[in-house]
């Protein structure tokens, strides 16, 4: 059971970094693998932050700044140079890959004595996993935010912009400082996400975000086929089956390992099912249409 | 009320693919008045059309909105004052979104997009109201995607979300070429009737010459980025489809 959890808590934290990949990939129609560079970037800012001494809170703000940053430097080098949107995403991964270890100086940072946010010495939270709640509160607040965006004008508008790039402009929307904020917004919460990985296990590691882009891509496939075979479709569904799938992709996963399946063969497993799932997609998208 | 000097365009300057689309192009478009181009293919209709939207800019020459100059002002700023009717039908509508998300976004053409969630039911009325207008019991359907609707449905919602806010300006763009005839009939039905009621200065580009003769007030006969010809209302009212058939001809 305990397993389950871990496995569960660790879909929460990751959360933000799926929301973060189906914002680009299905809101923007942008496949954007900056992922992999602003998931790391913000586990590094925070970690580095925190282990100076730093607060929490302070740390969670500057990792969701660096990761907006990264997200806009992509966003420009796509709308403003022209460039592929998969290569900007590949140059700035790329590239963040030297700033984040001229960051944290070296390969790994330990975060022993420092700060953390699911730290508590408060005896009222020694009855109950007081990380699992942590996590809910700020996966509840951030699915709340996300769906008033979404819904809004200004959501409306950058759901436009992907769907129906003239005619957004022929409404007044410009389109490429839309796309810019969007993937400023998607690698946040990306970063967002890398703290609060690094504060969970009380580490950095200069490799930590290899093939996290993997994890998105599969909760938001996941989600889809969910919300598919429910057959609900409207944004706040879209929003909830990301955050299934992101929890039904972690369990699988510790259900697979819990088994005895080798951890050297955790990524062809993880390719595995994003496999399975996007095939029974399509194919009963197939049946249906 | 929109006035083009002396506009110039090329497209691949310099370069052996080098094209005049748009040559000295002049043109007064008074208030309330519908100008309907013709032209053949490559005769520069859509690269006017594509100028006055805002989606290119020319290379010499100046246009005017209410004397002011307004040729480098890009589409999404334009959208303050110029509505659009897309040719096709599915570039003109927002697929994913609902009919009302769609209207939402209309309704917001003239002004920014506040991170703000129009909940209104003064403003759900409106768009229900608009859309029974056309009779088709669409307006109980307001949730729905965009995409379950037929191109004939979308093209004619598109004219109905294009001026649903205040405009200056309409542009059509061949807004009947993807429809079948009957479908074709309605949309242009309602785009004149839209035209009329609320005394919009409209510029269509199309290629069906009995629109010609249907609708608008002017005629402008465009060829190798020229305007050759110009129709204006009384003169229209006499034309026939064998003598606009003759002012094709005479292009060969």
């Amino acid at each position: 059971m305990q397993f389950y959890l871990t496995a569960i808590s660790l879909a929460l934290a990751l959360s933000g970094l799926a929301w973060g990949i189906f914002l680009t990939i299905k809101i923007f129609n942008i496949p954007d693998i900056t992922t992999d560079g602003s998931f790391t970037l913000g586990a590094v800012v925070s970690a580095v932050h925190l282990s100076n001494g730093g607060s929490w809170p302070v740390a969670i703000l500057l990792s969701i700044i660096a990761g907006c940053l990264a997200g806009m430097t992509t966003g420009i080098i796509h709308t403003k140079l022209k460039v592929n949107a998969l290569l900007s995403g590949i140059l700035v991964m790329t590239a963040l890959y030297s700033v984040n270890l001229l960051w944290l100086g070296k390969s790994n940072l330990p975060l022993l004595q420092t700060d953390n946010l699911f730290a508590t010495t408060n005896p009222i939270f020694s009855f109950f996993n007081y990380q699992f709640f942590v996590l809910l509160l700020i996966v509840v607040l951030l699915f709340s935010k996300l769906l008033f965006i979404l819904k809004s004008d200004f959501g409306i508008a950058m759901r436009a912009t992907g769907n129906a790039e003239e005619m957004a402009q022929a409404y007044g929307v410009n389109t490429n400082k839309m796309k810019i904020i969007g993937l400023a917004i998607a690698n946040g919460l990306t970063a967002f996400s890398g703290s609060l990985i690094t504060q969970i296990q009380q580490f950095a590691d200069i490799n930590m975000g290899v093939g996290i882009v993997i994890a998105g891509l599969g909760s938001v496939m996941i989600g889809e086929a969910i919300m598919h075979f429910i057959g609900r479709n409207g944004i706040a569904a879209k929003l909830l089956g990301v955050l299934l799938g992101c929890i039904l992709f972690r369990c699988v996963i510790a259900f697979v390992l819990a088994s005895g399946a080798d951890p050297n063969l955790l990524r062809l497993i993880t390719a595995g099912i994003v496999l399975v799932f996007v095939g029974l997609a399509n194919f009963s998208f197939k049946k249906s249409g | 009320m929109i006035a083009i000097h002396q506009i110039n365009k090329t497209f691949n300057k310099g370069n052996p693919l080098e094209i005049k689309a748009l040559v000295d192009i002049n043109l007064d478009l008074k208030e309330n008045s519908f100008h309907i181009i013709i032209g053949a293919n490559g005769s520069g209709k859509s690269t006017l059309l594509n100028l006055l939207a805002g989606n290119i800019f020319p290379d010499s020459g100046e246009i005017l909105l209410n004397n002011k100059p307004i040729q480098n002002v890009p589409n999404y700023k334009r959208s303050r004052f110029i509505a659009r009717i897309f040719q096709n039908p599915v570039i003109g509508t927002s697929p994913d979104l609902s009919l009302l998300d769609n209207f939402k976004l209309a309704a917001s053409r003239t002004h920014s997009k506040k991170l703000w969630i129009n909940n209104s039911l003064v403003f759900k009325k409106k768009v229900i109201d608009s859309i029974a207008s056309l009779g088709t019991g669409l307006e109980n359907r307001i949730n729905q995607p965009m995409s379950s609707f037929s191109g004939g449905q979308r093209q004619a919602l598109s004219l109905l979300m294009a001026t649903f806010d205040d405009l200056q300006l309409l542009l059509l763009d061949e807004p009947t070429a993807a429809l079948d005839p009957s479908a074709a009939k309605t949309v242009m039905e309602l785009a004149n009737k839209i035209i009329s009621e609320r005394k919009l200065t409209a510029i269509m580009v199309t290629h069906d010459l009995r629109h010609c003769i249907d609708y608008g007030t002017n005629i402008l006969q465009m060829q190798q980025g020229k305007i050759v010809r110009t129709i204006n209302t009384d003169k229209k009212k006499d034309l026939t489809p064998g003598q606009l058939y003759a002012y094709f001809e005479d292009e060969k």
